[in-house]
């Protein structure tokens, strides 16, 4: 059923976004939070994160859980985190792969 | 002390480019009306500038939400025309680029593109029906001459425009 929802990879952004609102943040924490998780290799600009949270928002991947008129806060949801396992597991399979591959090339050097 | 300057232009991205410029210079943008720039003295190279593209007009509800996301961020609302929103940011508070991956920045020169372009077909047509009603027994049909001529001029620019965001579209795209 989920690969049904999730056809196409995650990119860089949605997947750092999704694995910050694990936590409930603003979307300047999601910067920093993303800055911090990749050792400031990625600096999101607030255009670029704008888009991304209205686009997840929609696909109902994360929602705003307060609003207080100045600052607005979300939050990943079940089918979110549904998403973000499964991407995992994609992850997983291609890193495997390429470590079997990889380590079996240099056995055989 | 206050500089003012008239200016049109069509490329946001030559217009981000002179604005900061004129900052390393030390000016910085204030205010903008109807192509009138009026520059503020600043430390040189204090702000960096922004250009972007709105999806409704400023005094939308989505709007103020955005511009009140990105003055979140460290940035600071400078001023804005339609949908055209100039922003900018204190060097020293870091780097300011709103688009930071190829797929945000193709979706933006996107949202540009079809705007020139629906704005240029729209001035094609109008320009179009201009033609029907000059009237060649009309006195004044020189300046309904004049006027067709001033708004198929006005669609070939705005095409023009669309026809280069096009083309940094396709850069982009390749770069992918």
């Amino acid at each position: 059923m989920i690969n049904n929802l999730q056809i196409n990879p995650l990119t860089e952004s949605a997947y750092y976004i999704l694995l910050s609102l694990y936590t409930p943040r603003h979307g300047y924490g999601i910067m920093q939070n993303i800055s911090e998780l990749s050792n400031s290799r990625i600096n999101m600009g607030p255009g670029t994160l704008y888009g991304a949270i209205t686009n997840l928002i929609e696909k109902g991947w994360i929602k705003l859980i307060l609003d207080d008129g100045r600052k607005k806060e979300y939050q990943i949801t079940k089918l979110g985190t549904e998403i973000m396992k499964n991407e995992m597991d994609r992850l997983k399979e291609l890193l495997n792969n390429g470590n079997k591959i990889l380590k079996g090339e240099t056995k055989n050097v | 002390m206050f500089k003012k300057a008239f200016r049109l232009y069509w490329d946001k991205d030559e217009e981000e480019k002179w604005l900061n410029e004129m900052s390393e210079k030390g000016w910085a943008l204030k205010k903008f009306f109807l192509g009138l720039y009026t520059f503020e003295k600043c430390e040189k190279g204090e702000y960096c500038y922004r250009i972007d593209l709105m999806k409704n007009l400023v005094n939308f509800k989505e709007s103020i939400e955005y511009i009140k996301f990105v003055e979140e961020t460290g940035a600071e609302y400078v001023a804005s025309w339609g949908r055209w929103v100039f922003f900018r940011k204190n060097v020293s508070k870091g780097k300011f680029d709103l688009y930071t991956d190829i797929e945000s920045k193709i979706n933006s020169y996107k949202e540009i593109r079809k705007m020139f372009g629906i704005l240029g077909i729209a001035e094609l047509c109008i320009g179009i029906g201009q033609i029907g009603s000059i009237n060649i027994n009309d006195h004044f049909r020189i300046y309904a001459f004049i006027f067709t001529i001033l708004i198929f001029s006005l669609a070939a620019i705005l095409l023009l425009v669309t026809i280069k965001t096009n083309n940094k579209i396709n850069k982009l795209e390749k770069e992918h």
